[in-house]
């Protein structure tokens, strides 16, 4: 569905942020990238996004090539839900839904009442109704996040981008957010999500891509990909990754727990 | 996972404090009759304006009554209705001539001015995502500033003063634009940089003629003209300003989703869709076009840009579409009222700028506390 080949990305000409990415996603994937500060996470979404031009290689999306779509076509295809962030100005939740049918709405026309019901079918599927006329700044981290999702489902794209979905939220929140991306998977969608939890590649995703200084450094299932020497050496710091008892019915979940040095707790259970 | 169509959320989300607060009614207004709150934002939207579109067509009528010469609302009316149909004429040809020809301009350009004025505070507040924004962020008033200056120490007369103001002030957004364009490539924040850049160029520049007017004549015009008046507005100008108004505002009005979504910031507004570029460049266009039109024919106006906007947020809500039509209305309403202050005040004439601050302060600071629950 959506192919990215060999991109590459820089800011300044000799110093490449993006030097070689290529990976897929396909329909019903949820598709998490990892990776260090400062290794092009962001950059790579924004070249997604039509944000940053590129400045080699090809991002396909079914056969087209979305170098020389319009921002109004690109969102047709995809949506982005930002990390949660206050807006300047005393919007009501719904309104800032509603924005989420700007691709879908002409010059001089105002949303009609099926753009209004599409709207409401996105907040009432999440949960969230009941924030429709409060203020969205008053929301809080969590509520507002649970807002910017229901933006993107009311822009009816097929492929959600989310930078950091759990960041400054808390553990519940967190959790509620990866049920949710789950969920999205479920009902259709494709997900492309930047985290810094390797944890919620195992909870939440099907497909994982390492990435560190521009280049992929691995892609696959989380499975697969996500190990103790592959966090290790993607983070420059020991991880070990390990299978906890889930209590009672016998199943096992993956863990990832950072090694403390000189006798801290995680070496411990070495 | 649970069933599809029903997650676990957010009415769970957080407890105490913040959920409390979030229950407050939106745009922002405790004490308000529970009726008021109960109704749609579409509903209070379309309240505010038939209020406020009745208030103004008093304000408007009575007005007239505003000034040397006494002059009943009947014979108002009759007089206006006069020009558009046949009335027979039982007044005294003086009293026509002052209500068509001097109280009408200057009534009807209160109106445009404050409305101009506060459509474009909207329109850029919206646009830099800042409510700090003023219409003169571009440089406008500092261009007009410089050219109504340039011609007065020419002694040009009035008709040449307002358009050399009106040049100078598109002169100053077009140096803002080019130099955002020159530097910053596609991003909106070195767009203030560039206008306050210009601002502070052309600012440099009036001070130089300052020094060079003489201080008879030339250096109290300068003076007053900065303070702003609608003293001299005639049906001239009101022709001039009309049609420049309905342009900027039907632009406006056709983008206004567009414009809507740029306050998610632009980045945001983009990936839904929005062309920010060609958004940017109407928002900017018919800011200026309104903009300059006010200075260049009531001078500097601060204050009604800056705050009315806000003042509309607070009626309505702060969707885009909602408060271009509110500050305008409202703006047009504060300046009228103003001026009809100074009309009022026999023998002296009181600058439109010091009066708006002056009366308009006090105001900002009773409704401040209301005003803040939306900010971040």
């Amino acid at each position: 569905m959506l192919q990215v080949e060999n991109l590459r990305f820089a800011y300044v000409s000799d110093q490449p942020v993006l030097r070689d990415v290529t990976f897929g996603l396909n329909g019903g994937d949820v598709l998490c990238v990892l990776g260090p500060n400062g290794t092009g996470k962001t950059t790579l979404l924004r070249c997604l996004l039509g944000l940053s031009r590129p400045a080699g290689g090809r991002i396909v999306l079914d056969g087209k090539d979305m170098s020389t779509v319009s921002s109004r076509a690109r969102a047709e295809y995809m949506a982005y839900v930002p990390q949660a962030s206050t807006i300047a100005f005393p919007y009501e939740a719904e309104e800032i839904v509603l924005m989420g049918r700007i691709a879908h709405l002409r010059v001089g026309a105002s949303p009609s009442k099926k753009d209004e019901s599409i709207c409401r079918e996105a907040m009432e599927s999440l949960g969230i109704s009941h924030l429709r006329r409060k203020m969205f700044n008053r929301l809080s981290g969590g509520e507002r996040q649970m807002v910017l999702v229901a933006r993107a489902m009311a822009q009816q794209a097929h492929i959600m981008a989310m930078d950091e979905p759990t960041a400054n939220l808390d553990y519940g929140n967190q959790v509620r957010i990866l049920r949710l991306v789950h969920h999205l998977a479920e009902e259709g969608y494709s997900i492309l999500l930047i985290t810094h939890f390797p944890d919620h590649a195992f909870l939440a995703c099907n497909q994982a891509v390492l990435m560190k200084d521009g280049l992929v450094k691995a892609r696959g299932s989380p499975e697969e990909v996500i190990t103790s020497e592959s966090l290790t050496r993607l983070y420059g710091t020991e991880v070990n990754v390990t299978e906890a008892p889930l209590c009672g019915c016998g199943l096992t979940a993956k863990v990832c727990v950072p090694l403390m040095s000189n006798g801290g707790r995680g070496e411990a259970t070495t | 996972m649970s069933a599809p169509g029903s997650i676990v959320f957010a009415s769970r989300i957080e407890g105490g404090e913040s959920r409390r607060e979030a229950d407050a009614p939106a745009g922002g207004g405790h004490g308000r009759p529970a009726w008021l709150r109960n109704l749609s934002a579409a509903q209070r939207f379309r309240l505010t304006v038939v209020v406020l579109l009745a208030v103004l067509l008093v304000a408007f009528v009575t007005s007239f009554l505003i000034g040397r010469y006494s002059i009943s609302v009947s014979m108002v009316i009759d007089i206006l209705l006069s020009k558009v149909a046949t009335v027979e004429q039982y007044w005294e040809e003086t009293l026509g001539v002052v209500v068509l020809d001097v109280r009408l301009p200057r009534i009807v350009l209160a109106i445009l001015v404050g409305g101009a004025l506060s459509a474009s505070g909207a329109s850029y507040q919206t646009l830099f995502k800042n409510p700090l924004v003023s219409p003169d962020i571009l440089g406008v008033s500092a261009g007009a500033g410089f050219g109504a200056a340039l011609a007065m120490i020419n002694n040009a007369n009035w008709v040449v003063i307002q358009g050399s103001a009106f040049l100078f002030g598109l002169v100053a957004v077009i140096m803002a634009y080019a130099i955002a364009n020159l530097f910053g490539g596609k991003s909106i924040t070195v767009l203030i940089l560039g206008g306050i850049v210009v601002s502070s160029l052309f600012q440099a520049m009036l001070s130089i003629i300052k020094t060079l007017a003489d201080t008879e004549n030339q250096l109290p015009s300068i003076t007053f003209w900065l303070m702003g008046s609608l003293g001299r507005g005639v049906n001239r100008d009101v022709l001039v300003m009309l049609p420049a108004l309905a342009v900027s505002m039907l632009m406006l009005v056709l983008f206004r989703h567009h414009i809507n979504a740029l306050a998610a910031g632009e980045d945001e507004a983009r990936t839904m869709g929005v062309n920010v570029t060609l958004v940017k460049a109407v928002i900017v266009t018919a800011s200026t076009l309104m903009t300059v039109c006010a200075v260049s024919i009531a001078g500097i106006v601060g204050w009604v840009g800056l705050v009315i906007p806000h003042l509309a947020r607070m009626l309505s809500g702060a969707h885009y579409s909602r408060i271009l039509i509110v500050s305008f209305l409202l703006g047009g309403l504060f300046l009228l009222c103003v001026d009809n202050i100074i009309r009022g005040v026999p023998d002296v004439e009181v600058p439109l700028g010091v009066l708006t601050a002056i009366i308009g302060t006090p105001i900002f600071a009773v409704l401040l506390p209301r005003l803040r629950q939306g900010w971040t």
